[in-house]
């Protein structure tokens, strides 16, 4: 009751979006979320009636306990499936309440890439079937934060997006908002570009909260924002490092990772740039992926290991999130040499590689090399990729040291040296050099 | 024995695989246009040869940053779509000032960085980069947020 009379007050105080409804939560379970315009022409999420600022995280694999602890109080999801996934051995919604984590709920709207034809009424109708029992089945779970419908669906390309693609989003917000009126539509985007928000603007006016993945231009994603016409509320719904499509790569086109402290300094820096200099617009952001993701390689954008482990970019979270650093820090890499890096050698050449990590509570480190070929999977969009094969028996001399001895593989092909070094308390830092063996 | 054949191996192709740092005289600056002198740092670059990067971006800065500020100074907003090729010393020499700050962000010289990309974010802020995907793009937009991040990692311990 105290919420309720807390969240009337406020709503009388500020002036609400046209999307929100009136609170009736007495007679009903679950939490109630509006977004609110302010009088100055800011946004502010208010959940249960009070401001709430998402400091989320795309769910991967990650110890979703850590990110409680490292100050993290959201996650979001893409899929049904992925919202049903059981987590540390209870249903998502119902482990991330516990932990005091609220939740996007993903609903995966089809791509026209992957197939999908807005002008099939039947396949329109069944995806339609599936979101509304998706929310009569969620709605009323008090984890729920935000119903985050499609993620990248309209393309990637200026001009690309089938208008009927905003026309169906319209029409699935209408079904939402129809069964459940106290929670947002969010709807994700792969980057904001004019001709997007001038279709969002003019075919989905249902949407409440505009998300966008960003990576290079998420630390100025509130302004770009703006000045590409947007005048509504956002969240920034995946950043991180800066993508692969963004950096500097070899001449066998193999992108060049940055090292680890430069990833976690980005992370940081993107977060911190998007709260603070935002238009008033941003309701908070996830970062991209509380988790392990093979693209490109197996270390670009994960923040863990397949094993688990944290990466140095979680403590960056932390650090941001609750602007403390934690008590066992991730290793720190200082400098991953080997003299074949970014160059051509010839097949069965003889080489080494060493690293330079540091752990800042002083554990022993454990290292472990792996000579792997140049991924050949490569999709966009973040569609699974293959992770591509190692070659253990290249490595000579070393292994588990921070220096090793390695032949370059027989066949021509591209190729990088990874190293990864395990603190044995749950923290790791991992990176990789290219080389390209053959002409 | 294993090891000894390794060495054997490793110092027969040491040519290939430890190429000596080039001096300035050995760079190939090409015709020393403002664009050839661009790309070929964008190369290096890519090719992780962090230094030369450096100096292609130099020689570009020391033939054309004059005209460039010309440019920057003759303009009042960004030059439309139709209009980026007049400005060609301005684009090359203020996308140069962002390459040098990446490569020497690379070489972990983070204090000279910050002021490479400063120059572009605050005295060329006008320069359009041409992007192979289709589109151009603003190197002092993203000096913006390559500034912050170094000065982050600066004061924070990443």
């Amino acid at each position: 009751m105290v919420r309720t009379t807390s969240a009337i007050l406020t709503a009388l105080v500020l002036s609400a979006c046209a999307a929100n409804a009136p609170v009736d939560r007495d007679t009903a379970p679950g939490s109630t979320v509006q977004v609110v315009k302010q009088p100055d022409g800011t946004f502010t999420l208010l959940r249960n009636g009070a401001p709430y600022h998402v400091k989320g995280a795309g769910l991967g694999s990650g110890d979703l306990q850590l990110l409680a602890a490292s100050g993290g109080n959201s996650v979001r999801t893409w899929s049904i499936d992925q919202t049903e996934r059981i987590v540390d051995g209870k249903p998502l919604l119902d482990r991330a309440h516990e932990l005091g984590i609220s939740v996007t709920v993903g609903f995966w709207v089809q791509h026209v890439r992957h197939g999908f034809d807005y002008s099939d009424a039947a396949s329109i109708e069944k995806q339609r079937a599936k979101i509304r029992s998706a929310v009569l089945k969620f709605k009323d779970h008090p984890a729920v934060l935000a119903w985050g419908l499609g993620n990248e669906m309209e393309g990637f390309e200026p001009g690309e997006t089938d208008v009927r693609i905003w026309q169906e989003l319209n029409h699935l917000a209408g079904i939402i908002k129809d069964l459940d009126r106290h929670h947002p539509v969010v709807t994700v985007i792969a980057g904001a570009n004019q001709s997007k928000i001038a279709g969002i603007r003019k075919y989905y006016p249902r949407l409440d909260i505009l998300g966008v993945n960003a990576y290079s231009g998420a630390p100025v994603a509130g302004q770009n924002l703006v000045a590409m016409g947007w005048n509504g509320p956002y969240l920034l719904t995946e950043f991180g490092v800066a993508g692969t499509w963004e950096v500097p790569a070899t001449p066998w086109d193999a992108p060049i990772e940055p090292d680890p402290s430069t990833k976690a300094a980005e992370t940081y820096t993107a977060y911190t740039m998007n709260r603070d200099n935002n238009e008033g617009r941003s309701l908070g952001s996830y970062v991209f992926i509380w988790g392990h993701k093979q693209e490109a390689t197996a270390t670009w954008f994960g923040m863990f290991l397949p094993s688990g482990e944290k990466l140095p970019r979680v403590d960056a979270m932390a650090y941001a999130w609750s602007g403390k650093w934690p008590d066992n820090r991730a290793p720190k890499l200082r400098s991953l040499d080997t003299p074949v890096a970014f160059k051509k050698v010839k097949p069965g050449i003889s080489s080494y590689a060493e690293v330079d990590c540091i752990d800042r509570e002083g554990d022993e480190l454990r290292y472990v090399w792996d000579i792997r070929a140049e991924s050949t999977d490569r999709r966009i969009g973040g569609d699974a990729e293959a992770a591509p094969p190692s070659f253990p028996d290249a490595i000579e001399i070393g292994q588990g040291t921070p220096r090793i001895e390695f032949k370059a593989p027989k066949l021509p092909g591209a190729y990088r040296v990874f190293v990864t070094a395990y603190d044995g308390h749950g923290g790791a830092v991992a990176h990789n050099l290219p080389f390209y063996v053959g002409e | 024995m294993k090891r000894i054949a390794a060495l054997i191996t490793l110092f027969m192709f040491v040519p290939l695989s430890l190429a000596e740092e080039p001096t300035e005289d050995s760079l190939d600056y090409g015709d020393y246009t403002s664009v050839t002198l661009q790309v070929k740092s964008w190369d290096a670059l890519g090719e992780g040869k962090y230094e030369d990067a450096v100096k292609y971006t130099e020689k570009c800065t020391e033939l054309y940053e004059e005209k460039a500020r010309e440019m920057q100074a003759s303009l009042s907003a960004k030059p439309a779509t139709d209009d980026v090729h007049d400005y060609w010393a301005l684009n090359d020499v203020g996308t140069c000032y962002f390459i040098r700050g990446e490569a020497l962000a690379k070489l972990r010289r983070n204090t000279e960085a910050i002021a490479a990309f400063k120059v572009v974010r605050d005295e060329l802020y006008y320069a359009q980069a041409w992007d192979p995907k289709g589109w151009f793009w603003a190197p002092a937009d993203a000096a913006y947020p390559r500034i912050e991040m170094l000065e982050a990692k600066t004061k924070n311990d990443f």
